[in-house]
């Protein structure tokens, strides 16, 4: 019993945190970024604890007599929870200055997010269908409102009116599929589903297929994959700069926990008959999200269009799990580090800037010669934009190199092909910005470096992607690339079937 | 004594980015004391060194392992032995005095901090080659000190293209970038024998390849000995790749005297003798006598170029090549003791020499014509002597360093029955004495021909001509207080080579020769120059003075040969395939991929009612998919 409350704590504090933070905002005094550092306190808290767990789990269930088998906890989730909770902290704290900046935000969008995060951190632990769905819904549904919280802006709602209409409908498919799972299996243990195809071999389970593909259909909605994709751009471009960064980088890590899982353990039995869907989907994102990132003309838009193919990237790999990769699992997990670094740090920029020059919307052509006015920056946004095209010497080389390697391991040389047609492709619309940046003159003169929480971490996470795409090794007891992928296929041993 | 091998190793390194720190801030004189400081401590470690292995024997250590692929492991390993420690300390030496001398040189330089940076981190590069185990680690000493020399020479990059009669027009970014280039040629033959080693041996380490020599093939071994030799030529300036050397004298003073006199020329000398095993293999005579042969070439070659050049940096410099020239052809003939021993002794002479023209132009404010002086010794006393001595050194007068170890080559000569060498070798010392005196007087007595020019020449400050010191002592005492002392210790490391009886018996007679064509040399340029400058049209205008004076021409062919058409080549392949084919191609890829990106556009209407039916398409899609591999599969 002690042991499970220690496991449930981090859960624990970020749900008493939410509800804190809803009664707290009541209070019309406090400010802001006390509203912020609070909910950092929660997080930070909630992290170290985990932090602790990931040194001594390794196969456990919360509250087993309470909840029988619906929450694991696993190196897996704990790793994704690490994730969770770094990604919303460095969100949070990156956006400082845009809280501040803009009138509409006040304490219960704090506790919003942390019912979100409460809804990833169930969706990591889960091991059953239903839990599953209510994590993903409420982790959803919190963030159908953050999407949108600028109630002055027409945008705003639009994209939040539209996530919701085809967020829904994807849950629907969901919940059927959950349906259909049952119906066959009796069960909806993850586990439960496993053994049930791998003792009915030779019967028919088109109906469980069936099943599982509408499931597969809302994760793979949810994480923006073609042809499911048509969201993003609309309702990355209308959210406000800390939600599209939290939307970017930490939601899709939470919908690959959960898909990791479901493939790793319940598909497994039944690849011969999804991975065809999954290869065509990865070349279909791949492809429409380079042709869509290359049209944009907002950063935010190419942004958002840009984390479409990095997720196709990422279907690849799913794709060489099934094919027999040994790694291709581990590289998924390193790759969702990488991009979650790069793209937060790219989305920090943005919204650093937005807060403090009064730009809205930030197109390429903002950023003509930028490099000359404030060049710390610029220097940073190139090593995000060079670490997104995968430039070797940046932690997104490694995440694409790891890729490629796992999908040339299973004799996919033309999907491996593909993919690197595909990063050639994705250099135009990175190195676009850096050429706008360098090359042109600015028309504003230079500025100081602005020693604040949020420009600080901003270069701290520009030197971590550095740091995790050479410094392997250099330094001992800090984990560099290696550790990184150790950590991973550690975490990956530990997931039950 | 590991501490010590680091503390000498990287005390420089240090050095060098300390001053890097204030690369971009104005002048401070902390940078140039700081380096000359740690340049101190390495030097006070290498001697120490030196003690000890003399005592003791060679020390080794591996710093880390550095590469580990596969088969293949590079470790950053360090073995000082005594051919090491000699180096460590002739190159600790003359950069300790160069550096304190050039917070006086460069005292009104601007780059004052970044020129301490490069000068520490060329000294740190330079020890990597010489104290590394293995030929990757020498390797990258070797580009180490070859970028070095690029940012030296080029030091002065803004100064622009200066035209002169004599040399085609050249600057200091030029001059840099020729150095850099020719020794890309020659690296290349040197990765060529570093890999051959690599292939047939499955090690990069000193020990393991000398082992397995004996069980090479032939033709292998030659092989690797042109490939490395080859590479030594770049570095060390042999003919055909002499041409940067001279050019290099555009960069600061100091620079042309530790670099391009003393240390990083030499290299290519260290590489023979380091490499020993290999050149004394019988396999590989022939390559050995071609080195002797080549060296000996370029030793009179430089020294004729020498006999008419104007320009008192450019004749140090090709007096250096000539040297060059005698320490090859001792090292081809198998004493490398020999050629180490002149190697070190040159670097203390030569350096001296260069600081002491360092001084003139100083005095003169960068005027390098030797036409233009006269009658310096009045103002200059301190750097007449120095000059002078290192002068009487050069040209091999008892009983200065040069003598014994020029002295000693001659001899080698000799025992080895090439008589040709020997005859060329003695020539050139005559040529060496006549020119080298023909610089002193022509610079420093005579008629005061700078006076017409306006020039109030003064002599350095006192701390400066101390500086020097150490090394006119080295160059006056090396030869009779350390060749035998030197000779037992480096025996330890390299074959005792030892003459013949017979030589022995005749060798005063040669002495005796060596000793009168050296003075005569020198009474010579005292008859023609010692009064004043005299100038004669009809020898200025004859064919082998403008064959001399334009350096064989070898300039100009290198230039209509290989840079005029290479440069032909290249623009008309930027012009025809670049333009109209590469581009051309990756336009149009380019356009594509823009227009079918404008047209899926027209997917993002922004309309929820066409993204919900996308949606159903996609679930369509997935089914059918499923239910055709159901079906199929």
């Amino acid at each position: 019993m002690i042991w499970d409350l220690y496991l449930v704590m981090p859960l624990a504090l970020v749900f008493i945190g939410a509800l804190f933070l809803m009664l707290f905002s009541l209070v019309k005094q406090v400010e802001l970024t006390n509203y912020n550092l609070v909910t950092v306190a929660f997080l930070s808290v909630s992290l170290i604890i985990e932090l602790i767990i990931f040194q001594n789990v390794e196969h456990d269930y919360l509250f087993e007599t309470i909840f029988a088998k619906m929450f694991i906890v696993d190196k897996l989730s704990t790793l994704f929870n690490i994730l969770f909770l770094s990604g919303a902290i460095l969100t949070l704290l990156i956006n400082n200055n845009y809280f501040k900046s803009r009138d509409y935000y006040n304490g219960e969008f704090f506790a919003l997010l942390l019912f979100s995060i409460f809804g990833m951190m169930m969706l990591a632990h889960t091991n059953e269908l239903i839990t599953a769905f209510i994590s993903i819904e409420l982790a959803s549904i919190t963030l159908y409102v953050l999407v949108g919280y600028n109630h002055h802006s027409p945008k705003s709602s639009e994209a939040m009116l539209k996530y919701i209409i085809l967020g829904s409908l994807a849950g629907v498919f969901f919940i059927l599929g959950v349906a259909l799972v049952y119906g066959v299996v009796g069960s909806t243990y993850l586990g439960d589903i496993y053994s049930y195809l791998i003792h009915h071999q030779n019967s028919d389970i088109s109906l469980l297929v069936v099943g599982m593909m509408f499931m597969m259909v809302t994760l793979l909605f949810k994480i923006g994959a073609a042809p499911f994709h048509s969201w993003v751009v609309d309702v990355y471009i209308g959210s406000p700069f800390p939600v599209t960064m939290f939307m970017a980088t930490t939601l899709k890590i939470a919908i690959f926990s959960i898909l990791l899982r479901l493939f790793l353990v319940d598909f497994a039995p039944i690849y011969p008959l999804i991975l065809e869907i999954i290869k065509v989907v990865a070349i279909a994102t791949l492809l429409l999200g380079s042709l869509l990132a290359i049209a944009q003309t907002q950063l935010k838009g190419m942004l958002a269009a840009s984390s479409i193919v990095h997720v196709g990237y990422m279907l690849m790999a799913l794709y060489a799990i099934g094919v027999g990769s040994s790694f291709a699992a581990s590289a998924i997990i390193f790759y969702l580090i990488s991009y979650f670094l790069s793209a937060l740090g790219a989305f920090g920029i943005l919204s650093f800037l937005a807060s403090d020059e009064e730009k809205r919307h930030l197109s390429f052509d903002d950023f003509k010669g930028f490099a000359h006015e404030r060049p710390y920056m610029a220097a940073a946004m190139t090593i995000f934009m060079l670490s997104l095209a995968g430039f070797p010497s940046t932690i997104g080389f490694l995440g694409k190199f790891y890729i490629f390697m796992s999908v040339v391991e299973t004799g996919e040389i033309l999907l491996a092909g593909l993919g690197i047609l595909i990063a050639f492709i994705s250099i135009y619309y990175y190195f676009k910005l850096i050429a706008l940046m360098y090359f042109y003159p600015s028309p504003n003169p230079k500025k100081r470096f602005p020693f604040a929480i949020s420009t600080l971490l901003i270069v701290g996470v520009a030197l971590m992607i550095v740091w995790g795409g050479i410094g392997t090794g250099l330094i001992p007891f800090v984990a560099g690339a290696d550790g990184l992928l150790t950590i991973a296929s550690e975490a990956l041993k530990t997931i039950g079937k | 004594m590991e501490s010590l091998v680091y503390v000498a190793l990287f005390a420089p390194l240090v050095g060098s980015l300390f001053a890097a720190l204030f690369g971009m801030s104005p002048k401070n004189l902390i940078t140039g004391i700081a380096t000359s400081a740690l340049l101190f401590i390495s030097w006070v470690a290498s001697v120490l060194l030196l003690i000890h292995v003399v005592g003791n024997g060679a020390v080794s250590t591996t710093l880390m392992d550095w590469i580990g692929a596969g088969d293949l492991l590079i470790q950053f390993g360090f073995q000082v032995d005594a051919v090491t420690a000699v180096m460590m300390v002739v190159v600790t030496t003359v950069s300790t005095v160069v550096h304190v001398y050039s917070i006086g040189y460069m005292d009104h330089d601007k780059g004052f901090n970044r020129f301490f940076s490069y000068l520490s981190a060329f000294v740190f590069s330079m020890l990597v080659l010489v104290m590394s185990d293995n030929f990757a680690g020498l390797f990258i000493g070797w580009e180490g000190v070859g970028v070095c020399s690029w940012l030296l020479i080029g030091f002065w990059y803004h100064k622009e293209d200066v035209s002169t009669d004599i040399n085609p027009s050249i600057s200091p970014s030029w001059a840099a970038n020729e150095a850099f280039i020719m020794n890309r040629i020659a690296d290349l033959g040197m990765l060529i024998g570093i890999f051959l080693i690599y292939w047939n041996t499955g090690s990069l380490t000193y020990d393991t390849f000398f082992a397995s020599i004996p069980t090479m093939d032939a033709q292998l071994l030659v092989a690797i000995a042109v490939a490395l030799f080859i590479g030594a030529m770049g570095k060390s300036a042999q003919f055909p790749l002499h041409t940067w050397l001279a050019d290099a004298m555009e960069g600061p003073t100091p620079v042309s005297a530790l670099i391009h006199a003393a240390t990083m020329v030499t290299a290519g000398v260290y590489l023979v003798i380091r490499a020993n095993p290999l050149y004394s293999h019988e396999a590989v005579e022939g390559v050995s006598l071609f080195i002797a042969y080549l060296g000996t070439f370029v030793a009179m070659f430089a020294a004729t170029m020498a006999l008419v050049n104007r320009d008192l940096k450019r004749i140090i410099a090709y007096s250096t090549l000539s040297q060059l020239g005698y320490m090859f052809a001792a090292a081809g003939l198998g004493a490398y003791w020999v050629a180490l021993f002149h190697l070190a002794a040159h670097a203390f002479f030569k350096a001296l020499l260069f600081l002491g023209a360092g001084n003139v132009m100083h005095a003169m404010h960068d005027e390098l014509d030797i036409f233009k002086m006269g009658g310096l010794s009045k103002v200059m006393k301190w750097t007449y002597i120095y000059m002078g001595l290192a002068s009487l050194a050069l040209a091999g007068i008892f009983p200065l360093a040069g003598f014994y170890s020029k002295d000693t080559i001659l001899e080698v000569a000799i025992n080895e029955d090439t008589y040709l060498i020997w005859f060329a070798l003695w020539v050139t010392a005559g040529l060496t004495a006549f020119y080298s005196f023909r610089q002193v007087f022509l610079t420093f007595s005579g008629n005061e021909r700078y006076k017409e020019l306006g020039h109030r020449p003064h002599e350095m400050p006192n701390y400066v001509l101390i500086a020097m010191a150490p090394l006119a002592i080295l160059a006056v005492i090396f030869g009779f207080v350390f060749m035998d002392s030197f000779q037992a210790f480096t025996s330890t490391v390299l074959p005792a080579y030892e003459m013949s009886h017979a030589t022995h018996e005749i060798a005063w007679v040669f002495i005796i020769l060596t000793t009168l064509i050296a003075l005569s040399g020198i009474f010579y340029a005292y008859k023609k120059y010692g009064a004043g400058l005299i100038r004669d049209e009809k020898v200025e205008s004859s064919f082998v003075y403008k064959l001399l004076s334009n350096q064989y021409y070898i300039p100009k062919f290198y230039d209509s040969m290989f840079t005029k058409p290479y440069r032909e080549i290249s623009d008309m392949l930027w012009k025809r395939v670049d333009l109209k084919i590469v581009d051309a191609i990756v336009d149009a890829i380019a356009k594509f991929i823009y227009f079918s990106g404008d047209k899926s556009r027209a997917m993002q209407t922004g309309n929820l009612s066409h993204y919900l039916n996308w949606m159903a398409a996609g679930v369509l899609l997935v089914a059918v998919i499923v239910s055709l591999s159901a079906v199929l599969g």
